[in-house]
């Protein structure tokens, strides 16, 4: 099929002019002409149409060119079909007959040039490199008249049609290298790969497209964000230059570009300009261009200058004629667009099941995301934890600049059934979405998910688990009360809550035994049915088991938090015993036993300090917890300066 | 989702009808060059005509035949004829010089037995001389095809002065690039008398290359030229083991000197057939004028003729 190998050059030259390719303008796509390397900037499937019309004599109008563009990851392939790419001469071949009328009929040749297809493939390696290959199919026919004796009983001649074919295809390579934002170099061959497909007859070659080896070099300096120059050389002594110009308008870009050529073959130096406007927008772009040359355009031209200078290019030579071109581009993009993407994410702490309400209020990750685009865009960042959550978990929606970088807070609900009591390595997915159905981008990073023990030391923390098992500490609660349901009838109102709370410490420690473990910043604490349970704890799990009888009941309490000294920490718990000032005196006449505290509506109640680790008696108890509180708390000012806090439950 | 793909079916059943659209509309071709020929194309504009339809019949129905002794029916009443023929083949040329008159009554045609003009009586209206050579009178017949068979019809007589290598009593010759006298001495009305110009003479050469049985027999025909208007070059064959040529195509073409046969026309010749073949380069004069009421048509010739064995 392919019988001989010749390296020869076409020069090149496109219907819309030249313009930087990675310009990113969706109506100027394909020009193998200009840009033999496919450097294009489609975000996944592009379809092309271009339609023209000739200005010869008369006016013909057609199809130039229908192709087809796919983006696959950094991999970039076009295929085009060019019906318009071709060019015609006719010509008398100087014989002709005359009939037996006597009336004479010339003999016709008809040459006819003709891209039909065309296949562009390109990879791009970086955001500044890629490279790439263009393969072209072309047909040349040789349709030749000529008249052929017929000898049987008479002579007469017939008029014999006989066509040579010379088709061939063109391959190239190029690369594109941009070492910065504002200039990008292109480097490419012209007709390094030239296959034909057949011999023609020796006296047809002349007449074949001259395909001279050669190399085109285009460089394009943008020292506006709006503004290309652009030169492209060829070494066949040809060039092209120009500038585009490009204005933001109607939610999308307008480009004006117009470019200058010179051609080895044609005159004046100057052959022509094709000038050039362009819309794009985000999903077609069209753009009208024209071709003007600035020599005489004859419909009749020297068949003695054709074959002996022939031509070199099909769509531009010096038979060319003026044209107008309309090209229609639409993109469809079924990939999702990323319009932020993750720097990074970093996990704020390990997750402590057992704060869940917590998490809903205070991020357990910060991300950081840029905004990609040039727009405003609102995200709504989500995660999911594996092991904790079902699905994603949305966070607050972010609104973010053009272009900016912001941190994005990530929350998260620990479920209540959550129980697992082993800590582990999980891992949790982060999400950034800018509408319902695309993810923008999404980021994993492991986690350390501990138990539902674990506690990371801070007591305000503490009440997490005294809520969780009120149930069980409300039917414990109540279950002791009501063996004293008697005695606490016969009590006054106002000292029922000190005598719930004496009877509930007395019989709760019946079963106890204190296990002093001091309290470090990160710990494990035992549910009240835990304690209750394993009859003992350190001073954290007895607290918040005693806080849990008395919360469940309607007794409110507070923590004491005796912040560590030398490493050793404490907590017991304040009672509210809700009597006034004045009452205090119904349960104590010392007053250092309790404290003062004012309500939520500023009235003082009394509230007396529960050592819950002296496991002995209700008093004792009291006044252990009275003597440190008063000692730590008030006497060395704990409370001023910070050393002592409480706590309350709710 | 059902949305997005709602919209992405709506948006490419438009771009598939507007892309139908335009393939609809596209069909047209670009507007064609035309070139035309020019003197420096290199190519030599030929005009190829048939002359002998039936090539089993050795005259010339058409009026030509490779010697140029022929006669076309020029419609004139009056048809004066002055030709110089050279013969060349085997590198030997003979040379014949002739020059006759033909008067017709067009009002008496002869019809064939097919029913068929085939030609006028003739008239004899006096002497005529041509540069002071009295013409003879020669009978003047003429064949046609009737069924398969030639048949010979004579019209009358004509007015004929030659040379001949052959006949040493034919002496007649004339100038080429001259002038010859003419003069009809009229026996019942007024005599005429006219000079006739002759053109200059034409010498061919012909070179053949290549096998007719192979079809790639080419013959490249040099002349000297004279850029006058135009030539006419008869192409004919000689039947084997015959001797008179049987003309089938002329070429009208431009008189440079140059002239490459169209393959085509050369190597359809039967070689079985046929095993020598001539070319006759013919330089004209021709001019019509009106004398005494009588429509004359004079016609000077210079032909080459050149006969060669076909490879």
């Amino acid at each position: 099929m392919f019988s001989t190998v010749k390296i020869w050059a076409q020069s090149s030259f496109g219907l819309t002019g030249y313009w930087y390719p990675g310009q990113g303008l969706n109506s100027l796509m394909n020009s193998f002409e200009s840009n033999p390397s496919n450097f294009i900037s489609i975000k996944d499937w592009g379809l092309t149409l271009s339609y023209g019309d000739e200005f010869a004599n008369t006016s013909t109008s057609n199809l130039y060119l229908i192709s087809i563009s796919k983006k696959l990851g950094n991999h970039f392939i076009t295929v085009r079909y060019t019906p318009g790419y071709q060019k015609e001469f006719v010509f008398n071949n100087g014989q002709s007959f005359i009939l037996q009328d006597s009336s004479t009929q010339s003999l016709d040749s008809k040459f006819t040039y003709k891209e039909l297809f065309g296949l562009g493939y390109s990879y791009r390696f970086s955001d500044n490199v890629s490279a790439g290959f263009s393969l072209r199919y072309f047909t040349q026919q040789f349709n030749q008249e000529s008249i052929l004796p017929v000898f049987s009983d008479s002579v007469y001649l017939i008029r014999q049609s006989q066509t040579e074919e010379a088709n061939y295809w063109r391959g190239d390579l190029g690369i594109n290298y941009s070492p910065t934002d504002k200039i990008t170099f292109s480097l490419s061959s012209i007709n390094l790969l030239d296959l034909n497909e057949n011999n023609v007859d020796p006296d047809i070659v002349q007449y074949e497209i001259k395909r001279q080896k050669g190399a085109l070099v285009g460089i394009s300096y943008n020292p506006l964000k709006h503004l290309d120059f652009n030169l492209l050389y060829e070494t066949e002594n040809a060039f092209q230059t120009g500038f585009n110009g490009f204005f933001n308008v109607f939610g999308g870009t307008i480009g004006l570009g117009i470019t200058a050529f010179h051609d080895h073959y044609q005159t004046p130096y100057i052959a022509g300009i094709v000038p050039a406007i362009s819309y794009s927008s985000k999903l077609f772009g069209i753009s009208l261009s024209g071709v003007k040359y600035f020599s005489n355009r004859k419909t009749s031209q020297l068949l003695s200058t054709f074959t002996g200078e022939g031509i070199s290019n099909i769509l531009n030579n010096k038979y060319s004629y003026d044209k107008a071109v309309l090209t229609l581009t639409f993109t469809l993009n079924t990939i999702p667009v990323k319009t932020a993407e993750f720097l990074d994410a970093k996990i704020l702490d390990d997750i402590y099941p057992i704060l869940s309400d917590n998490y809903l209020s205070k991020p357990f990750a910060i991300g950081k995301v840029v905004n990609l685009t040039n727009n405003f865009i609102t995200l709504k960042p989500s995660s999911k934890i594996e092991g904790i959550n079902q699905d994603k978990i949305d966070s607050p929606p972010v609104k973010i600049p053009p272009k900016d970088t912001v941190e994005i807070p990530f929350y998260t609900i620990i479920p209540e059934s959550y129980n697992k009591t082993k800590a582990g390595i999980s891992y949790v997915d982060f999400y950034l979405t800018t509408n319902e159905n695309n993810i923008d981008d999404q980021l994993q990073k492991p986690i350390l998910v501990k138990g539902i023990n674990a506690w990371d030391g801070k007591v305000i923390y503490l009440r997490y688990f005294i809520k969780r098992d009120l149930q069980y500490s409300m039917d414990y609660s109540k279950n002791i009360l009501s063996n004293y349901k008697k005695e606490l009838d016969t009590l006054s109102y106002a000292v029922s809550i000190f005598y719930k709370a004496k009877i509930l410490f007395n019989n709760f420690v019946k079963k106890l035994v204190y296990t002093s473990t001091p309290r470090a910043e990160s710990d494990y604490v035992q549910f009240p049915h835990e304690t209750m349970k394993l009859k003992g704890g350190n001073c954290d799990d007895l607290s918040v088991c005693y806080s849990s009888l008395l919360e469940s009941v309607g007794i409110q309490t507070a923590l004491v938090d005796y912040k560590p000294v030398n490493g050793i920490g404490h907590v017991n718990v304040l009672v509210n015993t809700q009597l006034s000032p004045d009452q205090a005196r119904l349960i104590t006449k010392n007053d250092s036993k309790y404290f003062i505290r004012k309500n939520e509506n500023g009235i003082d109640e009394v509230w007396i300090p529960i050592e819950t680790t002296s496991l002995t008696n209700f008093e004792t108890a009291w006044d252990l917890g009275a003597q440190k509180f008063d000692n730590d708390a008030l006497n060395k000012l704990g409370i001023a300066k910070g050393n002592v806090e409480i706590v309350d439950v709710y | 989702m059902l949305n997005k793909m709602k919209n992405i079916i709506i948006y490419s059943a438009i771009v598939l009808i507007i892309t139908t659209v335009f393939m609809l509309n596209g069909c047209d071709n670009p507007a064609p060059t035309e070139l035309v020929q020019d003197n420096s194309s290199g190519q030599n504009p030929i005009q190829v005509q048939v002359i002998s339809k039936d090539t089993a019949d050795g005259f010339y129905n058409n009026g030509f035949d490779t010697t140029g002794v022929s006669v076309p029916d020029t419609g004139y009443s009056t048809v004066i004829y002055l030709i110089g023929t050279k013969i060349t083949y085997n590198s030997s040329t003979e040379k014949i010089s002739s020059a006759q008159a033909l008067f017709f009554n067009r009002k008496s045609p002869v019809r064939g037995l097919n029913g068929r003009i085939i030609g006028y009586h003739t008239l004899l209206p006096g002497d005529i001389e041509f540069n002071n050579y009295r013409a003879r009178l020669v009978p003047y017949r003429v064949r046609y095809n009737f069924m398969g068979n030639f048949i010979d019809t004579l019209l009358g007589e004509r007015y004929i002065s030659s040379s001949s290598m052959l006949n040493p009593m034919y002496r007649f010759n004339f100038n080429y690039n001259s002038l010859v006298k003419f003069q009809m001495l009229s026996t019942f009305g007024n005599s005429i008398e006219f000079d006739i110009p002759t053109p200059a003479e034409i010498v061919g050469k012909v070179k053949l290359t290549g096998i007719l049985k192979n079809k790639t027999l080419t013959a490249e025909l040099d002349w000297n030229s004279n850029y006058q208007k135009q030539i006419e070059i008869i192409l004919g064959v000689i039947k084997k083991n015959q001797k008179n040529p049987i003309p089938l195509f002329k070429f009208n073409a431009n008189d440079n000197g140059k002239l490459i046969v169209p393959d085509k026309l050369l190597n359809a010749i039967p070689s079985t057939k046929y095993d020598r073949i001539v070319f006759s380069f013919v330089r004209k004069l021709e001019e019509s004028k009106t004398v005494n009421g009588n429509n004359i048509y004079v016609s000077s010739q210079s032909i080459h003729s050149i006969i060669l064995d076909i490879p």
